[in-house]
């Protein structure tokens, strides 16, 4: 039992022995590849990093590659292969949402390693970067809320609102502008300074372009362009008295700091140059020479008013700086564009109400501040050049009087009314008045009555004398002459008859009261030669009792005397012409020439006497003129404080 | 037991009929043929991955011609028969290649054990006066078979990773007919030197694990060998 192993064993070994065991290896003596590194720059981001996408952008990118032949080089968006332009990608937002995608790079590059590894592409240089696009579509990518401002040293401050949209750091902002013809570029370093002090933008047309820079390079920077009007409104040049051979010329103050030159138009030299937005005319006369009426001042004249910087000193014209134009006028109440001139003033002294008409457009205005109370139209008055408005204090309406007819209007302006008298034929009149006690005064056209011998017409009109509150028929004058004339007082007591004839002219001064007409005055006047010499008559709107006589009114030897119908008195002659009295001072408005004159209501004192002022009226102490000049204006002037007391 | 009696019962008869065993060594020159081997390693070496890898043939399949064989046999008069073992050939064939990220080892390792019996005739033999056989010629026909086992082993690893490892075995027989002269001489009247000349015919040992991964070793060749004897 034991040969068994001692055979066996041998014999096996023998075999094993024999067996083929080579077991050489090749091995190959190479070195590791160099490890190289692959860089992907995305616009300067950080690998994965977020990139928000606002509208078209490029992502220019530059890939740095290790040397070896490129295996794989793929661009993904959300796993969709898209293909970059040379060396950028595109991206838009294409929804109204926001929205979320994936850029995927994926770069391997064959290291050329001759090792297993290499081989087999496991010693390939690879990488693959990420980034996560948002796509915000509708953005605004602008400056938000660029304003200017007054800051608290008076100066133009511009500011904005910080972009706050991601991704968009703000680098600097370059604000470029214009003063004087030259520009000037303002850099801002800070981000978070987002206003700008211009001292030098005081007035004018302001333009800013206003670029932002961003310090992501993706970002193209934006520029905003912001204008601002710093400007005066027309007719922002006022001149007003501040005695009867001075005044003043002033306009708004501007809202910034600044300095203003006042410039006697295109041709004209600057006459002042200061701070103040005024300046005294102390001689009137000298500064108007050479010019046309003082009031309103200017007729289509534009004056130049330079507004500069607060800094700037010795302005002159060669310079560019902003520039106001304006005509120089007194205040305007009243402004109508493409309308016709007819101004109306009459006025409630009872109610300190004064009315202004134009056509049948009326404005109510407090007789003391010209403080407009109302304004309305009536559309259905009728339309007429010729009419005449005064007010019926007791019954609160306007009158108006027109070719044949009259028309009452409430002083709510919402209803008027035709009037129509107790007569059975058509009334046919020349021209109404209307006294303060209701009295309504009809003059009819004269009638031809009787063929004298020789040729000679007789002419015979009548004055009707009717109540605005009954209709009837009171009383009535019969008016012998062909050129009567009459003149109403304001409360409607007196009535003035006056004609001119070849050689004389005279005035019957009617009283008016319950019984009619009472003569209580007549006066002849002798003519030279014979020229005929026209009068004018008047009552003082404040003292009816007070008639003016002008002789000759208008012309260059108009004389203008007061009667004192009370006490029969008469007043020394003037060498002016009646234009109007004020109904609450009884002041006389006169006019000789280019004077403008005024006086007590006995035109014994001169309280006021100006050189080139035309005034149509004077209510309270303001003059009113109107001139039309393409726009219709009704111009105001207080001269209260002009009055030689 | 029955070990005993038979072994005793076989002295008898052998001493009975002037028999006697044999046994024999036998060492000499072989050929087979690897050729398909070699084509199938080569074939592997196209492909991927040895082919990707660029693994090199550090081996592919040598012929060693060395043979080894072992007679039992009983010879009574001229003839002689027995059991023959032997020969043993292996021979191997190797992809390899490394490196510092690496390996890649692909190895083949083929051992092939004949097996058979054999019949020879002493169709002419010798004899000094005295009447001692002094050498003798005789034929040889033996029949076999050839037990082939295959061995397959490799690994692949790249950068500290094992991508595969193997280790396969086949084994598969085939029939062969070794037919061979030679002459004994006999240098004691047990103890003899013999050589021998023949051709061995085999079947191709086929080993097939796929259709593109298949081999065979065809062990089949010239044999000359020479040894020594001994009977008793």
């Amino acid at each position: 039992m034991k040969i068994k192993p001692l055979i066996l064993v041998p014999i096996l070994m023998f075999f094993a022995a024999c067996e083929y065991n080579a077991d050489e290896v090749y091995y190959l003596d190479v070195s590791p590849p160099d490890e190289g590194e692959i860089i992907l720059n995305l616009a300067h981001f950080p690998i994965g990093a977020t990139i928000y996408i606002y509208k078209r952008t490029k992502l220019y990118y530059q890939l740095t590659l290790p040397e070896g032949g490129v295996v794989k080089k793929r661009f993904s968006l959300d796993g969709e292969e898209i293909s970059p332009t040379n060396d950028y990608f595109e991206f838009a937002p294409t929804d109204n949402v926001r929205y979320t995608k994936t850029l995927t790079v994926d770069i391997e590059i064959d290291a050329r390693s001759e090792s297993i590894a290499g081989k087999l592409g496991l010693e390939n240089n690879s990488a693959k970067f990420e980034y996560r696009l948002v796509f915000v579509p509708n953005a605004v990518l602008h400056l938000e809320n660029i304003a200017h401002r007054r800051n608290k040293d008076g100066y133009f401050e511009l500011s904005w609102n910080k972009p706050e949209l991601e991704q968009y750091t703000v680098d600097r902002y370059r604000i470029s502008y214009y003063h004087n013809n030259k520009l000037h570029v303002k850099e801002i370093a800070n981000s978070y300074e987002t206003s700008f002090v211009d001292s030098m933008a005081v007035f004018g047309t302001l333009y800013y372009r206003i670029e932002t820079f961003f310090k992501e390079e993706i970002r193209e920077p934006w520029v905003d362009i912001y204008t601002a009007q710093i400007e005066f409104p027309k007719n922002s040049l006022l001149f007003e008295y501040t005695s009867v051979n001075s005044g003043r010329v002033s306009w708004p103050r501007n809202e910034y700091k600044c300095r203003y030159a006042f410039s006697n138009g295109y041709y004209g030299d600057i006459v002042y140059e200061g701070e103040e937005n005024y300046f005294d005319i102390d001689d009137l006369d000298e500064f108007t020479r050479d010019r046309n009426n003082l009031f309103p001042l200017s007729q289509g004249v534009m004056y130049e008013l330079y507004v500069v910087p607060f800094n700037v000193r010795g302005i002159t014209k060669d310079e560019v700086w902003p520039i106001h134009y304006d005509v120089l006028y007194s205040p305007s109440i009243i402004t109508i564009k493409d309308g016709y001139l007819d101004f109306q003033i009459f006025t409630d002294r009872g109610r300190d109400m004064l009315f202004v008409k134009n056509g049948n457009n009326f404005w109510l205005y407090d007789r003391n501040d010209l403080r407009l109370l109302e304004q309305a139209t009536v559309s259905t008055l009728t339309d007429s050049w010729n009419s005449r408005a005064m007010c019926s204090e007791s019954s609160s309406k306007i009158f108006l009087t027109f070719d044949e007819w009259i028309e009452l209007v409430d002083y709510d302006f919402k209803s008027h009314e035709k009037m129509q008298f107790d007569v059975e034929d058509r009334l046919n009149y020349q021209e109404a008045f209307l006294g303060t006690n209701d009295v309504v005064y009809i003059k009819t056209y004269m009638d031809l009555v009787e063929n004298l011998p020789g040729g000679i017409e007789a002419f015979e009109g009548k004055l009707f004398a009717y109540s605005l509150d009954t209709r009837e028929l009171i009383d009535y004058l019969i008016l012998p002459n062909k050129d009567d004339h009459v003149s109403v007082s304001r409360d409607g007591k007196y009535v003035a008859i006056y004609s001119s004839f070849h050689q004389t002219s005279e005035v019957w001064v009617y009283q008016f009261d319950e019984e009619g007409f009472v003569l209580t005055y007549h006066e002849d006047f002798l003519k030279i030669g014979q020229k005929t010499e026209p009068i004018g008559v008047y009552f003082n709107e404040k003292d009816p009792s007070l008639m003016i006589v002008t002789l000759n009114p208008g012309a260059g030897n108009s004389e203008t005397y007061v009667v004192d119908l009370k006490n029969n008195m008469r007043s020394g002659k003037k060498l002016v012409s009646f234009v109007g009295s004020d109904p609450y001072t009884g002041n006389l408005l006169t006019a000789y020439g280019y004077y403008c004159s005024v006086y007590d209501q006995t035109l014994t004192d001169l309280l006021f006497a100006q050189e080139r002022t035309y005034v149509h009226c004077l209510f309270n102490n303001y003059f009113f003129t109107y001139a039309h000049g393409g726009i219709t204006k009704l111009y105001y002037l207080n001269i209260a404080n002009n009055i030689q007391k | 037991m029955r070990k005993y009696i038979f072994l005793t019962i076989a002295l008898l008869c052998s001493g009975l009929l002037r028999a006697q065993f044999t046994v024999s060594y036998s060492g000499g020159y072989s050929s087979y043929d690897t050729g398909d081997m070699s084509s199938m390693l080569k074939n592997i070496q196209r492909r991927p991955p040895a082919s990707t890898v660029g693994a090199k043939l550090v081996d592919n399949f040598p012929v060693k011609n060395l043979t080894h064989i072992i007679d039992v046999g009983y010879l009574i008069e001229q003839h002689e028969f027995g059991l023959k073992g032997g020969g043993y050939y292996s021979t191997g064939g190797k992809l390899s290649i490394k490196d510092y990220s690496g390996e890649y080892a692909n190895r083949f390792i083929v051992n092939g054990f004949r097996a058979g019996v054999y019949y020879k005739n002493y169709f002419f033999t010798y004899e000094n006066r005295p009447g001692r056989e002094l050498f003798s010629f005789f034929g040889e026909v033996s029949p076999g078979i050839y037990l082939t086992h295959f061995k397959n082993d490799g690994v692949f690893e790249v950068n500290d990773k094992e991508l595969d490892r193997f280790d396969d075995t086949y084994k598969t027989s085939c029939f062969s007919l070794l037919t061979q002269i030679g002459t004994k001489y006999y240098v004691t009247r047990n103890i003899n030197l013999h050589l021998a000349v023949g051709y061995d015919f085999s079947a191709k040992a086929q080993w097939e694990t796929s259709a593109n991964n298949s081999a065979s070793i065809n062990w089949g060749g010239v044999r000359f060998t020479g040894g020594v004897g001994f009977s008793f």
